[in-house]
């Protein structure tokens, strides 16, 4: 803790700087690590990165320009997705981080959640909009017509069927995956407890070592459907539990998922 | 399918993290302008301003994990990366620079303030208030660093200050325009 207290009072007064990106390599590296350990001056940083981003916004009515976006359009075209950073490499590999990923959720549970999870790289991003949500499974329910193709998909003979399982104790049968040819896909006969009504499960696809979200299935999921991308097959599929606004990648070790 | 045009920021990155370009695309329709802004502010060039923009949402194409909306918006989120990869091409060019003998002063000095004067005149009224009601050195110390792109080190160099001193301008500088903000009704 003394060492904490030296680190405030000469770090401390760099934090000013570091908001800025006015720090030498070393200096900004000294900063960032007392930080991510420090929720006082972890604090005083938010702050500062708000007055900053303020500052930034200010003058800026004018139009993104048009021939930058070519470039960045050019740029990310075939990229479906980089190699070094995947998220989830295999299920396998998801077993050998599995002790990671509980550490990651339980941390984003707590007060020190920010630094931490900024240290394990995992960040999650909250959905603020339920309104506009992309692939509320849930929606699909309430439009007329949302399980239309429920019963056809069923009993479709080129449809891949799924049995996700529960990853705990018993490998427990927890809902159907029916996967159409053409991408439509539904999950039928869920049997996963009831969560509480700020928490959701979700539910992603594993499609070139990364974990995509396919979408929210609610706290208490029965049948839901989805969409996947036919051109990319997943090579599995998992279900997560997270904020009830989902998250943009996985914060919590899978509680069932079902190989392709 | 979601409607791109009224969906939220938050959306629109999960939809990235989806591989989805439409919402790159929005995202860039949004706030491509601000990132090439500031980074022009920075830099002092157009064309550089171009390549640090390119590097923005390319790197939220790939890594739209590090985006978390429970930590500030969207454009704070670019603006902040923006920034870092403007200061990071500025100090490259100017260590380049400085090998072939030009001082890193003239360089990150050139263009400067032109780009400075097409900031302000955009610049909202509160911000301008706010940012006007701090002491002189602070304003000015702040404005070296982040907009000039310098190190605290730098700008102490530049004032003939001590490095200390400059150093708790800075801090005491964005405590004191956190409160301007505040008192002007300036919404983070």
């Amino acid at each position: 803790m003394t060492a904490r207290h030296d680190d405030c009072a000469t770090l401390g007064e760099l934090i000013g700087a570091y908001a800025l990106d006015a720090l030498e390599p070393e200096e900004a590296a000294a900063v960032a690590e007392h930080v991510a350990g420090c929720p006082r001056c972890a604090q005083e940083l938010d702050e500062h990165r708000d007055t900053v981003g303020l500052l930034a916004a200010a003058g800026v009515p004018a139009a993104a320009p048009p021939e930058v976006w070519d470039r960045i359009a050019g740029a990310i075209e075939g990229d479906g997705g980089p190699q070094d950073a995947p998220i989830l490499t295999s299920l396998g590999a998801r077993r050998a981080k599995r002790s990671r990923w509980s550490l990651a959720a339980r941390v984003t549970a707590g007060a020190a959640a920010a630094a931490a999870a900024a240290l394990i790289g995992l960040q999650t991003a909250r959905v603020d909009n339920l309104d506009h949500q992309m692939h509320v499974l849930s929606a699909a329910a309430r439009q007329p017509g949302g399980f239309q193709g429920l019963a056809a998909a069923l009993v479709d003979p080129s449809a891949q069927h799924l049995v996700l399982t529960s990853t705990g104790p018993g490998q427990k049968p927890l809902a159907q995956l029916v996967i159409l040819p053409s991408g439509s896909a539904y999950m039928v006969g869920g049997r996963m407890a009831p969560l509480p009504a700020d928490n959701t499960y979700q539910l992603w696809a594993i499609v070139g070592g990364r974990a995509i979200s396919v979408g929210l299935l609610g706290s208490h999921p029965t049948t839901a459907a989805f969409t996947v991308d036919p051109a990319a097959p997943a090579k599995a599929y998992l279900v997560t539990v997270e904020p009830a606004g989902g998250v943009v990648a996985p914060t919590a070790a899978p509680v069932a998922e079902a190989e392709a | 399918m979601i409607d791109l045009a009224t969906a939220s920021d938050s959306t629109l990155v999960v939809a990235i993290a989806r591989w989805h370009e439409p919402a790159l695309a929005e995202a860039y329709r949004r706030h491509g302008g601000a990132v090439h802004s500031l980074a022009r502010r920075v830099l002092g060039s157009a064309e550089a301003a171009d390549d640090v923009t390119q590097e923005v949402f390319v790197r939220l194409w790939e890594k739209p994990e590090r985006f978390d909306s429970n930590r500030g918006s969207l454009r704070s989120f670019l603006l902040a990366v923006a920034h870092s990869r403007a200061v990071d091409h500025l100090r490259s060019q100017a260590a380049r620079s400085a090998r072939e003998e030009r001082s890193a002063q003239q360089v990150v000095a050139s263009g400067y303030d032109l780009e400075r004067h097409v900031w302000d005149l955009h610049l909202d009224e509160k911000v301008r208030k706010a940012v006007g009601s701090l002491p002189d050195a602070e304003r000015q110390a702040i404005e070296m660093a982040y907009f000039g792109g310098h190190t605290y080190r730098q700008v102490a160099a530049l004032l003939g200050q001590p490095e200390g001193t400059v150093k708790a301008r800075i801090r005491n500088g964005l405590s004191r325009l956190r409160q301007a903000f505040e008192r002007e009704g300036v919404q983070v």
